[in-house]
């Protein structure tokens, strides 16, 4: 697995997937997130656009991410479009609560209008 | 030329995750030779996988203490229009009675996910395991017609 990662405009964490996701390279996976939220960041974009393969122990590093952003007002959205990938998301039943999108562009959208959303009220709050 | 005895290809590997991609291209090399096509491929590769790490996650509690190989078995035995994947340990095994059933509401990232991904991506899974006798999990995956 390769794995890359960005800040994009000083609050999306963009990660970028190559390879496969299983129980030998998840964990390098599951540290960066982790090491990215004690760091303050809450918003995630997961490419999984050139990865080949993955299980559900890449389905339990996202899912406890999910939940992890969502308790500090965060969220996580995944592109993803490779149809045996889509379809473990399915099973799983997890593929709206990761906010699985066809492509990066569209998680993007998805994540920026979530942002929006909780900096306006952050807005009216104070 | 003769006919081979048996035509199950026998693999194995350490208990640790390095080795369950070595699996997944046994997968691929003797479902392509089984008739299954890419997508049962796919679905196959993630069944045996998710059987390998539970092996790893939960068969050898104690590793250094254990006298019994910590290997993991695998065969995969071509079956009339499909491929039946041994996956076998010799670990601590369980009571699958006291398997919980996998309903997916109740699922969680260590709750028996993967259990239910071989249930859902495999045709048949039988389990066989029991206190200190270890486990062996057969899934057959039949060509998609």
């Amino acid at each position: 697995m390769e794995m890359r990662s960005c800040v994009e405009d000083d609050w999306l964490m963009v990660f970028h997937l190559q390879g496969e996701i299983d129980a030998q390279t998840g964990p390098e996976f599951r540290e960066a997130l982790e090491q990215a939220r004690t760091e303050g960041q809450r918003w995630f974009l997961i490419d999984l656009l050139k990865t080949e393969y993955l299980d559900s122990v890449a389905l339990g590093i996202l899912l406890g991410t999910a939940k992890e952003t969502s308790k500090v007002g965060g969220r996580l959205a995944v592109a993803c479009n490779r149809p045996n990938l889509v379809k473990l998301f399915e099973l799983a039943g997890v593929k709206e609560l990761l906010n699985v999108q066809e492509t990066p562009a569209a998680a993007r959208s998805l994540l920026e209008q979530a942002h929006q959303t909780a900096g306006q009220s952050q807005d009216g709050g104070e | 030329m003769a006919k081979a005895e048996t035509e199950t290809v026998e693999l194995q590997i350490p208990c640790d995750p390095k080795y369950i991609a070595v699996a997944r291209l046994v997968v691929a090399g003797v479902g392509a030779r089984s008739g299954l096509n890419v997508d049962d491929i796919d679905d196959l590769k993630v069944a045996v996988s998710e059987a390998c790490t539970n092996v790893i996650d939960h068969a050898f509690p104690d590793p250094e203490k254990t006298k019994q190989s910590t290997a993991i078995s695998l065969r995969f035995t071509p079956r009339e229009k499909g491929l039946q994947v041994e996956v076998e340990d010799y670990g601590v095994g369980f009571d699958p009675d006291d398997l919980p059933k996998p309903e997916l509401d109740e699922l969680s990232a260590n709750g028996g996910l993967g259990l239910y991904l071989i249930s859902q991506l495999t045709d048949e899974v039988d389990i066989q395991s029991a206190p200190d006798s270890g486990t062996k999990v057969i899934m057959i995956k039949r060509v998609t017609e």
